[in-house]
Order: C-alpha cells, then sequence, then structure tokens
C-alpha cells in the first residue's frame, strides 16, 4: 500500500549539498542518513552521493567541494541546489572563522540565492563545544539578509539531531520540490 | 550459619579474591589464544602450501593481515620485524605499492588520510607512468586502491597524482595544475555518469556538457577532440577499484548490494573454501578467485529463505529453509563446465570478524526480504 501511495503523491525531491571544513563530519552524516535506506550498493568511485528518503522526501546530497583553485568546478553544483547544509565542527574553535569566510563566500554566489541554509552545529557531545548560539555569531549568520537560515546541534556519530535537520529543510522547502 | 572467626573470614575473603584475579587471567589468556588462533587461520587464506612451509612468507602474510585488520598495527609491525627497511614515506610507500592481497579498501582509507599525504605521493611516484596517457596512469592508479568519497580526499588525491604523472611526462602539454584541475573533473563526470544516486543530474551526461564544466576553469581552450576522448572513454568505462564489477561485465555496478570474501563450507564434502561472494538481484553467487575473469562457481537464489547465525564456529552463519520446509536448497553450482542442481541443505558461511559477520547477514536480510516483497 505504502508504494502505491508513494506512486500516486509523487515525492518531493530536494537538492543538497553538503559541505563544510575537513573532518567536520560531512561523511559521517551522510552514512548515518543513508543507514536507513533500504538498498546499500558498492559506493562507486567518485565523489558520495546519496539518495535518502524521509517524510516523502527525497534527499539527494552531494557531498563536493574543495579549495580554491577547484571552486570554478564544483560550482556547477550551486545551479539547481535547493539547500545547503553546512557542517560546522563545534570544538573546533581554530578554525571557525575559516568556516565562517567559507560559508559566506559560497552563499555570496548568484547560483546559491534561491538555497535554504542548515548550518549542522556538529560535535555536540564533546566537552567544550561551541553551543548554537555561539555558531551563530561566530559565523556571523545575522549578517546574512533575506535568506532562510537555522542551526542545528547535533552529534553525527550518534545520529541525534539529524533528523530534525531534515525536517527543518522540508518544512522550508521554497520549491516544494515536484 | 555457623559463626566464622574474624582470621577465617579473612582469608576466605582473600583465597576468593585470588580466584576472581585467576578467572580474569584465565579469560585474558583464553581471548588472546582465540586471536591468535583466528589470526593464524586467515593467515593460511594468504598462502599457497609452499609457501606455508617458509616462515619469512608466513611473517609476511601475518603483516598483511595486521596491515588490513589495523593498518597502523600493521605498519609497526612491518618495521619491528624489518618487512620495511624505516619509517619514511618512500620506504611505507614502496611496500604498499608492491605489496600484494592488501585490502583496496583500507588501503583507500589509510592512503586518503590527511596525515598520510606524504606515503600517497611517494606512492604515486612509484607507478611508471612515463609515456603513458593519463588517462590509462589515472585508471592504473585507481584501480590500486579504493579512493574514499569525501570531497577533500578526492582532491588531495588527484593533486598529487597530477604532480607525479607531470613528473615522469613533463612534456605533457597541460601544468600539473592544470591537469589537477581536468582529474578532478574527470572525478565530477564519473560521478555524474555512474553513481546510481547522482544520475538524475543530466548537466554532465554530453560532451557539450563537460565541454563546458571544463570551460569554467582555465582549461577553457582545451582541443575539442581530446575532451570527447576523454568524456567518451569514461562514459564507456568507468574507473573502478572493485573487480568485481569488472568481471560481472553485464550487471551494473550500482546493482551489486555487497561483495567480498567468505569461507564456504561444502555441501556434500564439508571443507571450508575462501570464496569470493556477490550479492545482487536477490541471488548471492560466488566465485573462485576475485581476479579471475569468468562465470559465477555458483548461485543461491535468495528468495524464501532466511538467514541466522550458527550455532558452532566463530563468526559463521547460514542460509537455510523456514522451519518445516526440508530438503535441498534451490540453487546450482558449476560442475564439469555445466549447471548442476546443489546438494545443499544449508549453506554455511565464515566471515573474519562480527562486524563483517552482521554486515552480510544484514545485507542478505534485506535482499530476502526486497525479493518477497516484489512477489507479492
Amino acid at each position: 500500500m505504502g508504494k502505491l501511495m508513494s506512486k500516486i503523491f509523487r515525492n518531493k525531491e530536494m537538492r543538497i549539498l553538503m559541505l563544510g571544513l575537513d573532518a567536520a563530519g560531512k561523511t559521517t552524516i551522510l552514512y548515518k542518513l543513508k543507514l536507513h535506506s533500504a538498498v546499500t550498493t558498492i559506493p562507486t568511485v567518485g565523489f558520495n552521493v546519496e539518495t535518502v528518503t524521509y517524510k516523502n522526501v527525497k534527499f539527494n546530497v552531494w557531498d563536493v567541494g574543495g579549495q580554491e583553485k577547484i571552486r570554478p568546478l564544483w560550482r556547477h553544483y550551486y545551479t539547481g541546489t535547493h539547500g545547503l547544509i553546512f557542517v560546522i565542527d563545534s570544538s573546533d574553535r581554530d578554525r571557525i572563522d575559516e568556516a565562517r569566510l567559507e560559508l559566506h563566500k559560497i552563499l555570496e554566489d548568484r547560483e546559491m540565492r534561491g538555497a535554504i541554509v542548515l548550518i549542522i552545529a556538529n560535535k555536540q557531545d564533546l566537552p567544550d563545544a561551541m553551543r548554537p548560539n555561539e555558531i551563530q555569531d561566530r559565523l556571523s549568520l545575522s549578517h546574512l539578509t533575506d535568506r532562510v537560515w537555522y542551526v542545528q546541534p547535533a552529534c553525527a556519530t550518534s545520529g541525534e539531531g539529524l533528523y530534525e535537520g531534515l525536517t527543518w529543510l522540508t518544512s522550508n522547502s521554497r520549491t516544494g520540490g515536484r | 550459619s555457623p559463626e566464622m572467626s574474624g582470621g577465617k573470614a579473612a582469608s576466605l575473603a582473600a583465597i576468593q579474591k585470588e580466584k576472581e584475579q585467576l578467572v580474569l587471567e584465565i579469560q585474558r589468556l583464553q581471548s588472546d589464544i582465540d586471536k591468535y588462533e583466528y589470526e593464524l587461520k586467515n593467515i593460511s587464506i594468504y598462502l599457497t602450501p609452499e609457501e606455508k612451509k617458509d616462515p619469512k612468507e608466513q611473517l609476511a602474510s601475518r603483516a598483511k593481515f595486521k596491515f588490513n585488520t589495523k593498518p597502523q598495527e600493521g605498519i609497526a609491525f612491518m618495521l619491528e620485524n624489518d618487512l620495511i627497511p624505516d619509517d619514511s614515506p618512500a620506504s611505507i610507500a614502496k611496500y604498499l605499492y608492491s605489496a600484494k592481497q592488501l585490502d583496496k579498501q583500507v588501503l583507500g582509507n589509510y592512503l586518503g588520510k590527511a596525515d598520510n599525504a606524504k606515503i600517497l605521493t611517494e606512492y604515486a611516484d612509484q607507478f611508471p607512468f612515463a609515456g603513458k596517457s593519463f588517462m590509462t596512469a589515472l585508471r592504473e592508479f585507481m584501480f590500486s586502491f579504493k579512493m574514499i568519497g569525501e570531497s577533500q580526499v578526492i582532491e588531495r588525491t588527484m593533486e598529487i597524482f597530477s604532480a607525479a604523472y607531470h613528473r615522469q611526462n613533463p612534456d605533457f602539454p597541460l601544468t600539473a595544475e592544470q591537469l589537477f584541475i581536468l582529474c578532478y573533473a574527470c572525478m565530477m563526470l564519473q560521478t555524474s555518469l555512474h553513481n546510481a544516486s547522482a544520475k538524475r543530474d543530466k548537466s554532465l551526461s554530453t560532451v557539450e556538457g563537460f565541454h563546458s564544466l571544463l570551460g569554467r576553469s582555465d582549461l577553457k581552450n582545451l582541443d575539442r577532440q581530446f575532451v570527447k576522448e576523454i568524456f567518451d572513454d569514461i562514459k564507456a568505462q568507468p574507473f573502478v577499484s572493485d573487480d568485481a564489477v569488472d568481471e560481472l561485465g553485464g550487471i551494473e555496478p550500482g546493482a551489486i548490494e555487497k561483495s567480498g570474501y567468505l569461507q564456504k563450507q561444502g555441501g556434500s564434502v564439508k571443507s571450508w573454501k575462501r570464496r569470493f561472494f556477490v550479492l545482487s538481484s536477490n541471488h548471492l553467487s560466488y566465485y573462485a578467485e576475485q581476479r579471475s575473469k569468468g562465470k559465477p562457481k555458483g548461485s543461491i537464489p535468495l528468495q524464501g529463505l532466511e538467514v541466522r547465525e550458527a550455532d558452532d564456529g566463530k563468526y559463521c552463519f547460514e542460509l537455510v529453509k523456514p522451519p518445516g520446509l526440508d530438503g535441498r536448497i534451490k540453487a546450482w553450482k558449476e560442475s564439469n563446465s555445466s549447471r548442476v542442481a546443489s546438494k545443499h541443505e544449508c549453506y554455511r558461511f565464515a566471515a573474519t570478524s562480527v562486524e563483517e559477520m552482521e554486515d552480510w547477514m544484514n545485507a542478505l536480510r534485506r535482499s530476502i526480504e526486497s525479493s518477497d516483497d516484489s512477489q507479492v
């Protein structure tokens, strides 16, 4: 019955770009989410891309990014992206400024105008992790005008906070998919 | 209960304590024995009968096994036993390049670490790239380990490859940096064309799309024919590091749900053999060797079967018919180049760790469930 219903009411689809500095926890998040999907396939050589279905929404999550030299290439993925998941290592105070610069650089791009922004404040389980309020400040999120954003505290290794993040994405998505 | 004098109670408590410590010690020794037995069992998997007699080969085999389970411990073991002369990135890389039977996934995780970038650099320099086309070189490099799909790792790997290729081919028309950008774009193309989850992204599905991607960077003036050749090459043949995909040919890479080595017990002769298993389209098929091109030695349709942990044997699990249904499992195996019905009433497998066993059992259960769904 479930299958039939979803055939009649086509699933929504959201294309999500997942970015963040290295070791922020992107891969762990991706595979924690993927864990509950039905099929596991042998990963193809190349970038991690996974489709995760949650509450009738199909999330197509891409882990692509990189340093300045190749930014012109991966900007390619900005087009058609509904949401950005930007992952922060909340325990890494040394690199939070680097993360802020990167985030604002991405959001300045014209192609990213329509994308809503979910900040995942990862590694909340670590002692001295920055809390959402502090992250919001350190990332200068209040400077973002005309942008829907949210900071979700999370712990990727246990999975805590991740589905709340997805729920936020579905309820704030302007596109509504197809 | 009878009264006990203070002295007696104290000495009884001391004996009790000693006993507990002895029990703990025995448990510790038992777990050591288990560990070494398990290690020995696995070492023999890697050795031919002649090699088993050679202590040097045994040591090398133990090192590989250790590396495949815990890379850092493996390297430490090699250093201790002079299998590698020193812990310089060059020495480690030389070993990794020439060693056979390292687990490609483990190797990929190891080489992908930011801390091991120097080792990866030396590793790339081991390859004879001189005179080869960059695509051939890139394919050889990528085939030798399973690169993980993290963007930062891909970026680092491509940058290191490009520099190594360029050192050996100084006349290559692009600079090392331009080649790096091209290789990164090739990985994007590979993902769009061959990753099942990425296939809805049609923007890179044509030569024009790929050409315009390159045009975003400083590779604007690349010869169109050159770009077309790269595109056609990657479209016709994905980059692979897994032999299984290669050898199955007809099956789409995305359709393989799990693959890897397991021990399998025989149907009539109850000996154990190491086989390469591929779980795909509700069938569990097995091959003599991962590398051997060719047909499976046997295949088990999973529909209607059950998976359970075996009562005895370490990391053992079984495929059986549901309770109440007796007789042989419907499956085939190859015998004198023809397919014959298998004699198994129960298929028994052994993994090399709890995690591996559970992974396989879960994958099999999912596959069985999905085959039951499709019948309804």
